[in-house]
């Protein structure tokens, strides 16, 4: 980092602690009135270092000044917004969560939010011997993110520290990783409706020849077959698109009843062919989420078709919208309102929202899912139906995809089931600031 | 929290818990990098969460070093005892965690010898709860947050449920394929430890909830069957 080192003399004599103090990185917005002290005029060394505090503040990725002690001197609003983190009015980083309880002095330790031991001990190392260096890590839960982060010495008024900037490397990571699945998922689950295919080609290229009736039923399954190869390479394309941004949150919002509403008008008339029917339980108005709307609906149609699939004929399939205040009750109303059910958490978020979460939850009266079977729900190519010796239906990606959207969301999944009495499945996601 | 007039005192409080916080880093780490070595059957990287654990032992005693100092010469009483007594606590689970994700990465390097068996997903998915439950909880002790801790205390059981079934899986497994009884008996044990880290992070969350709050948490935990006293019989 080239800043213009300002003349050691005029270094403002006030800083605290006797450490090393980067506060002039601010942001714009707050200014404190220790620094306008200390400032001697916009024409000095200082000021044109202030004048870099909002340079700072818009690096797209974290970053972080630490002092020789490794405690945080600035953070700008990515870093802030990362890790919880904001300025106290005296003009400390501290952890916004913690910020009522205790402000710690003489200030915020890097390792307190920074856990991962690659940086920190390359920052260690970089506070040592000066070295640039750049260390890539993984952070594993909720999902896995990819960073790189480039640490380099600071010296300014005859102090030292170093500057942390964090690149986010997981959509590089993620895109090599897919390439290499999508190829093995592609071509082992593409080869079984090939082969039929083949088969079915051949049979009409020989035996069946002269048969119109035969050939017809050959052409027939052979269309089958094409129908679910397309529908495999349809599943696989959108579960990787998925999978590619699983690590980007979604914005925009969407409203749960609205989306409900409308996938259900998609799946009746297919339902109807079976006399499936659909009651829909939905507060008055609307329940927010914060989501990508297209996404959310996919997970609804996923969810509603899957019952649809599973219910018996002249079945109903029951959905039910409504709020709640935190993660337990969310849980508790989208995914435990059987007591004698098995049930499993498919995807669980941290518990960190105080914004509450709206949920909706999908029950039929099919079969039911066994309890040995549940762990195994939103593995790719999973299907009961294939476990249980059954002629399978669907690409066994549906409730994979569905889980992915949910966990990209940040947002939570459960399910419960009784064998002869019907399974539930339940999606509960946080809801936006202002509703 | 009271001012001190001994700001080395403050100083020292400070440092311990980032010690914690540094510690719950690196256990974190070793954790989720055990895992990944034995889902993507990665010898190397087992060889090093091995190697790191070293970290993880010296970083306990650091702790204890630091404790029995701040006890011994500064007498803390109310809000910072507490932070002595739960950063020693909380030291002694993550040197298990770190341990376990040792004992994982062994295995690994054994499990690779044989031929691949198709349970890692399971194993991953239940390793997921576990590492969001570890994550969760270290966060919760870096913000003090008893309500966070709360909720990782009462969210145990996902993780117990995904060891019956995968306790079930690997016996069937063995049963239908007697070659596969070495490597499975080995993912077992690794199933295992990733229950048991789970148990360390719901202790860890006892101790969050009791520095914030001074009160105990109850050990009335929704607890579903104890699975290694009698391994689960029966369908569904």
């Amino acid at each position: 980092m080239s800043i213009d080192a300002p003349d050691p003399s005029k270094a403002p004599a006030t800083q605290r602690g006797g450490g090393f103090a980067f506060r002039w990185l601010r942001p714009a917005s707050r200014p404190p009135a220790m620094l306008e002290a200390r400032v001697s005029g916009p024409m000095g060394a200082a000021g044109r270092l202030r004048d870099l505090a909002p340079v700072f503040e818009a690096i797209p990725g974290p970053a972080i000044l630490i002092d020789a002690s490794a405690r945080v001197a600035a953070a700008n609003a990515s870093a802030r917004r990362r890790w919880g983190l904001a300025y106290d009015a005296g003009g400390a980083v501290t952890l916004a969560a913690a910020a009522k309880g205790e402000a710690p002095s003489p200030g915020l330790p890097l390792a307190r939010f920074l856990r991962q031991f690659a940086p920190l001990e390359a920052a260690q190392a970089v506070l040592r011997d000066g070295q640039t260096r750049a260390v890539d890590y993984c952070d594993p839960a909720p999902v896995e993110e990819h960073f790189r982060c480039t640490i380099s010495r600071l010296q300014w008024a005859g102090a030292e520290g170093a500057l942390l900037v964090f690149s986010d490397v997981t959509a590089q990571i993620n895109s090599e990783r897919m390439r290499v699945e999508f190829v093995a998922n592609a071509s082992h689950e593409l080869r079984t409706p090939l082969t039929a295919f083949t088969a079915a080609l051949e049979t009409i290229l020989g035996p069946a020849k002269d048969s119109e009736a035969d050939r017809n039923r050959f052409l027939t399954m052979m269309s089958a077959h094409a129908d679910r190869m397309k529908r495999l390479i349809d599943d696989l394309l959108s579960l990787s698109r998925i999978e590619l941004d699983e690590h980007v949150p979604p914005e925009g919002q969407a409203d749960l009843v609205a989306v409900l509403n409308e996938a259900v008008d998609w799946a009746a008339p297919i339902a109807a062919k079976r006399g499936v029917r659909f009651e829909i339980k939905a507060p008055r108005g609307r329940a927010l989420v914060v989501g990508d709307r297209i996404q959310i609906g996919q997970v609804a149609q996923n969810l509603i078709d899957n019952a649809e699939k599973y219910s018996p004929d002249n079945g109903v399939v029951e959905i039910e919208v409504g709020l709640a205040e935190d993660r337990e009750e969310a849980v508790r109303r989208s995914g435990r309102q059987w007591p004698e059910a098995s049930r499993i958490s498919m995807v669980t978020p941290l518990p960190a929202s105080d914004l509450g979460y709206a949920y909706f939850r999908v029950v039929d009266h099919g079969p039911g899912i066994k309890r040995r079977y549940l762990p195994k729900l939103g593995e790719r190519f999973f299907r009961v139906a294939r476990e249980e010796g059954e002629p399978r239906r669907g690409t066994g990606l549906g409730l994979a995809i569905v889980k992915h959207i949910v966990n990209r969301h940040r947002g939570g999944m459960v399910v419960e089931s009784q064998v002869d009495a019907g399974s539930a499945f339940g999606v509960y996601l946080e809801r936006p600031a202002e509703a | 929290m009271p001012e001190h007039t001994v700001k080395a005192y403050s100083e020292e409080l400070e440092a311990l818990s980032s010690e914690v916080a540094r510690m719950g880093g690196i256990a974190e780490s070793a954790f989720s990098d055990s895992l990944a070595a034995v889902v993507r059957r990665d010898t190397r990287l087992a060889r090093e969460v091995v190697a790191r654990d070293e970290k993880i032992d010296e970083a306990q005693r650091e702790i204890e070093h630091r404790a029995i100092r701040l006890m011994a010469l500064r007498h803390p009483y109310a809000n910072d005892l507490r932070q002595v007594l739960s950063a020693w606590r909380i030291g002694i689970d993550l040197e298990r965690v770190g341990d376990l994700a040792k004992n994982i990465a062994k295995r690994t390097k054994v499990i690779n010898e044989f031929d691949p068996i198709d349970l890692t997903q399971s194993i991953e998915s239940m390793g997921k709860f576990a590492s969001i439950q570890l994550k969760a909880v270290l966060d919760a002790y870096s913000s003090r947050d008893a309500k966070a801790a709360v909720g990782v205390w009462s969210h145990d059981e996902d993780i117990d449920r995904h060891y019956n079934a995968l306790f079930r899986e690997l016996l069937t497994y063995m049963m239908e394929d007697p070659r596969t009884i070495g490597p499975c008996a080995h993912l077992l044990f690794v199933a295992k430890n990733i229950e048991r880290i789970g148990d360390h992070c719901t202790n860890i969350a006892e101790q969050v909830h009791y520095l914030v709050t001074g009160e105990e948490l109850i050990r009335d935990r929704p607890k579903r069957g104890d699975v290694a006293a009698a391994p689960p019989a029966g369908e569904p």
